[in-house]
């Protein structure tokens, strides 16, 4: 019965992988093949050709500047998903600098770090994003800045653990009576591990860092127009999206999309690895 | 056995904590790039002030003084409840937020009632068929519903329901009928994950032995899942209750925006555009405490009604 349930479970899971997978191979194919075939300017203003209906010249029409909706389609996806890597980087970077850093010093070091890390996840972090975006004046550096401190602190309490639970490992130490020195052990014992577990964390959040770059881009505090980016459209032609719904339907449909996406593939992972822990 | 109690060590780590998120919050100001008094001439709607009130605004922002002073001052003032005044219209913040308060307060006690009638009977069902159709179309739905944009809900309801359809009305009044749009906008994605975990719990729950000593002694799938799945399960859920405090804070300033909610997240985003610093810090700084007050209240509270949770720490 419960290994049934394991089973079925798995099936699921395998599922929602490969939708996942299938949704982000077509819509990275389509940035990607899109930005190189697809010739029309992202930010050619054309006062004639303003609201046009989806055509086969303008496949998703054109905004209220007239300008292409798919060429800024393309632009925004293209944008959104390297701010998000850029973002998710930096906190994997911070995180396993510190995390590893707090781990294997202890003492001063290790509570200091800790006690910053608390006081962080004390404050709800789409709030703390949203006023240091304020605070700091809208902007992209601003907003990578400003989901980065909202995010690192939950990693490198994690990272920590890892590597407080990786020290007395059997490797980690056969690697130190060896004589390797401790720079080398972590380097090569400690350090892949905690990495591949935060890259998994990684990928769970990816959806939830574009719908984050997205929603702040739509209050204006994120991406600025002239630049694309599926938030800022939609902020953009509010006031016509009764006359022209095609500029509500294509970037709804691309965030839900991206993100549904990114969410079934971080989910399956996520899985996948707790099972193996659990084996 | 002595059952687990709040001690003094937790409340003191909990001021302890406090105070850092405070020294944090205020430390945003020295962020603010730009002079501070020039930013809240600004924020008064005057662009090119002269050189006299500008020194004048430095002194009423104590910016002649060291920082430490400052930070010691302000806190002092904020511990007496006293949070400043807003840059913008120089009211009290407190006041601003007093004005404001009914609406939020309204929109969160409908987001929580669309939450937790949604979100029970899904979960009961879901574990009542698990691994059958109804729990897949769950496990789907909340797939997707964790994947909407609370932003998006709200930007598609009010053009789409609204506007097309001509239901409800666009003035969002803060009353509660207009109160169902933002509502549901907030809760799609709480009630997503409510479900995910608490169906988690259930199926946690039916997996142990206790489960299979009630259906031998003849209790039917129902029961067991009214009375030993669902209290058993939601007792371990109530940490996750609290972070839903947090999402929801965030959240609701950017709904509250979208569809022009008169309550107090609107007024953040309007203080964020307007650089209203002593807004913004009041506002994160009430909503950590709520945050970290109910947090741990739903710890203690677990611990309370199950007493093995402070055992397995």
């Amino acid at each position: 019965m419960r290994l049934g349930g394991i089973g079925a479970r798995r099936r699921t899971g395998r599922i929602g992988l490969i939708v996942g997978v299938v949704i982000a191979v077509l819509m990275i194919g389509t940035v990607v093949i899109g930005s190189i075939t697809w010739d029309l300017s992202p930010s050619a203003l054309s006062l004639t050709k303003k609201l046009e209906r989806p055509s086969w010249q303008h496949p998703l029409g054109t905004d209220s500047f007239g300008r292409d909706q798919f060429a800024r389609l393309l632009d925004g996806g293209r944008r959104s998903l390297s701010i998000a890597a850029v973002i998710l980087a930096g906190v994997v970077t911070i995180s396993l600098a510190l995390g590893v850093l707090a781990g294997l010093a202890g003492g001063v070091v290790d509570s200091a770090i800790s006690r910053v890390v608390d006081v962080l996840l004390s404050i709800p972090s789409t709030l703390l994003a949203l006023a240091l975006v304020g605070v700091l004046g809208p902007g992209l550096v601003s907003l990578m800045i400003a989901m980065i401190t909202s995010l690192w602190a939950g990693y490198t309490r994690i990272a920590r653990s890892l590597t407080i639970a990786a020290r007395n490992r059997g490797d980690v130490l056969a690697a130190r009576q060896a004589g390797r020195g401790w720079v080398a052990t972590t380097r090569g014992h400690i350090v892949p591990g905690v990495v591949s577990q935060l890259l998994v964390l990684a990928t769970l959040d990816i959806g939830g860092v574009l719908a984050a770059i997205a929603s702040l881009s739509f209050l204006g505090l994120g991406v600025q127009s002239p630049d694309a980016e599926w938030g800022s459209m939609l902020s953009e032609s509010r006031l016509f999206l009764t006359n022209a719904p095609w500029l509500l339907a294509a970037p709804t449909a691309a965030i839900v999309l991206t993100v549904l996406a990114a969410n079934l593939i971080g989910e399956s992972m996520h899985d996948r690895l707790v099972m193996e822990r659990t084996r | 056995m002595r059952l687990w109690r709040p001690g003094l060590s937790r409340i003191v780590q909990l001021i302890v904590t406090l105070w850092g998120a405070s020294v944090v919050i205020w430390s945003m100001i020295l962020l603010a790039p730009g002079d501070p008094a020039r930013r809240l001439l600004i924020a008064r709607g005057i662009p090119d002030p002269l050189a006299e009130d500008v020194a004048a605004a430095r002194r009423e922002l104590r910016l002649d003084q060291p920082v430490v002073v400052r930070y010691v001052r302000w806190l002092g003032d904020v511990v007496r409840g006293d949070f400043g005044a807003s840059w913008r219209t120089n009211r009290s913040v407190l006041s601003e937020f007093g004005d404001r308060f009914g609406a939020t307060a309204v929109l969160g006690v409908a987001t929580m009632v669309f939450v937790v009638v949604f979100t029970v009977p899904m979960t009961l069902i879901a574990a009542r068929w698990r691994e059958r159709w109804p729990d897949k179309v769950m496990q789907v739905g909340s797939s997707i519903g964790t994947s909407l944009p609370s932003f998006l809900v709200s930007l598609v309801l009010l053009h789409v329901v609204v506007l097309e359809w001509g239901w409800g009305q666009v003035l969002s009044d803060g009353s509660v009928g207009s109160v169902w749009l933002p509502a549901s906008a907030l809760s799609i994605g709480v009630a997503a994950t409510w479900t995910r975990l608490l169906r988690g719990g259930m199926v946690g729950v039916l997996d142990t032995s206790l489960a299979d000593i009630c259906r031998s002694r003849g209790a039917g799938p129902w029961r067991i899942m009214t009375r030993v799945a669902l209290p058993n399960a939601l007792v371990r859920f109530l940490p996750f209750m609290a972070l839903t405090v947090g999402a929801l804070v965030g959240g609701a300033a950017v709904v509250e925006s979208v569809v022009d909610w008169p309550g107090m997240g609107a007024y953040l985003v309007d203080a964020i555009n307007a650089r209203d610093l002593p807004v913004i810090q009041a506002y994160v700084l009430l909503a950590t405490v709520a945050y970290v007050v109910t947090a741990n209240g739903a710890d203690v509270l677990a611990r309370r009604l199950d007493p093995r949770l402070g055992i397995e720490r």
